[in-house]
């Protein structure tokens, strides 16, 4: 009985990020351009969600969350394209994040901006794959300025998410 | 706390690290620039056709219902209109981009597949191996 209990927790809870991770992912939708001045380049904002579940839950369930995150968005708001591209950055993001927070020598400040880089290197290796050119690694310098920006911004407000919330227990 | 400012400051250090690394970059992208002479275009990979940028020409890169129209203008290239969604999530839509002309440089339609690259060739007329 009490660890039926336990698993409902766990599963409403990681609903609920998950969710939160969504509306981050369409507020970004609504106010990403406006604050890059680029359209396309977007802050990452939903890793603010992912942070806390990573350093709050559990590196499984930052996965779990960041997965279904990503599919529910794809359908929503774009395409079986966006899919792939969101699919790759998150999956270096996230194993970036995952290994420098097991290293334990960074705050969350310099996970963030890790995580964004890998992101965007991600994206950078899917677009090279699925176009079958290597000239848009040139990209990858501005990317990087945009990354680094958007990596500190999201990591001090997840930093700050983070030291209010207590780990739960799940 | 002491533990944790430590922290901070590997972050610092890798946060400068990372800036002087993107300034390295952008500084070694703007000395080695060179002017390129025509424009190469490829859908998924496949080359499409090469249009000398010496020339001011409309160029309409088509494939099924999907259409760029690729505008070179005074040694510029660049895409005034595209039909496609404005899904993109990461790179800028083509239509948005600024004008190309640097060798290397090069403007992406991702929903297309199209890439549309400058190259070189000193003056830009006709192929670079001549059978």
């Amino acid at each position: 009985m009490r660890d039926n209990r336990k698993r409902i927790k766990r599963i409403t809870l990681l609903a609920l990020f998950t969710s939160v991770a969504l509306l981050l992912s369409y507020v970004e939708m609504l106010i990403g351009p406006l604050f890059t001045g680029v359209p396309g380049i977007k802050m990452g904002l939903p890793n603010i969600a992912i942070m806390l579940v990573l350093y709050r839950i559990g590196t499984k369930e930052a996965i779990a969350v960041s997965f279904i995150r990503i599919v529910i968005s794809s359908i929503l708001f774009g395409n079986i394209t966006m899919f792939w591209y969101s699919v790759a950055g998150a999956a270096l993001s996230l194993a970036v994040m995952i290994l420098l927070k097991r290293i334990d020598s960074f705050s969350s400040l310099g996970v963030s901006v890790a995580g964004a880089l890998a992101h965007n290197i991600g994206q950078i290796l899917v677009a090279m794959l699925l176009m079958q050119t290597t000239q848009i690694g040139y990209y990858m310098i501005v990317l990087s300025i945009t990354g680094t920006v958007s990596g500190i911004f999201v990591g001090l407000l997840g930093g700050f998410v983070i030291k209010r919330i207590s780990k739960f227990e799940i | 706390m002491a533990e944790n400012k430590k922290k901070v400051k590997n972050d610092i250090i890798f946060i400068a690290a990372v800036v002087l690394l993107i300034g390295l970059a952008a500084g070694a992208m703007l000395l080695f620039r060179e002017e390129g002479g025509a424009v190469e275009v490829k859908i998924d990979g496949k080359l499409y056709g090469t249009y000398s940028l010496s020339k001011d020409q409309v160029i309409e890169i088509r494939s099924g219902d999907d259409y760029n129209i690729l505008v070179i203008e005074g040694g510029k290239a660049y895409v005034r209109e595209a039909n496609c969604p404005g899904a993109d999530t990461y790179f800028n839509k083509c239509t948005n981009k600024k004008p190309i002309s640097y060798r290397g440089e090069s403007i992406l339609c991702k929903e297309h597949g199209v890439v549309i690259a400058i190259i070189g060739g000193k003056e830009g007329e006709g192929p670079d191996i001549i059978m």
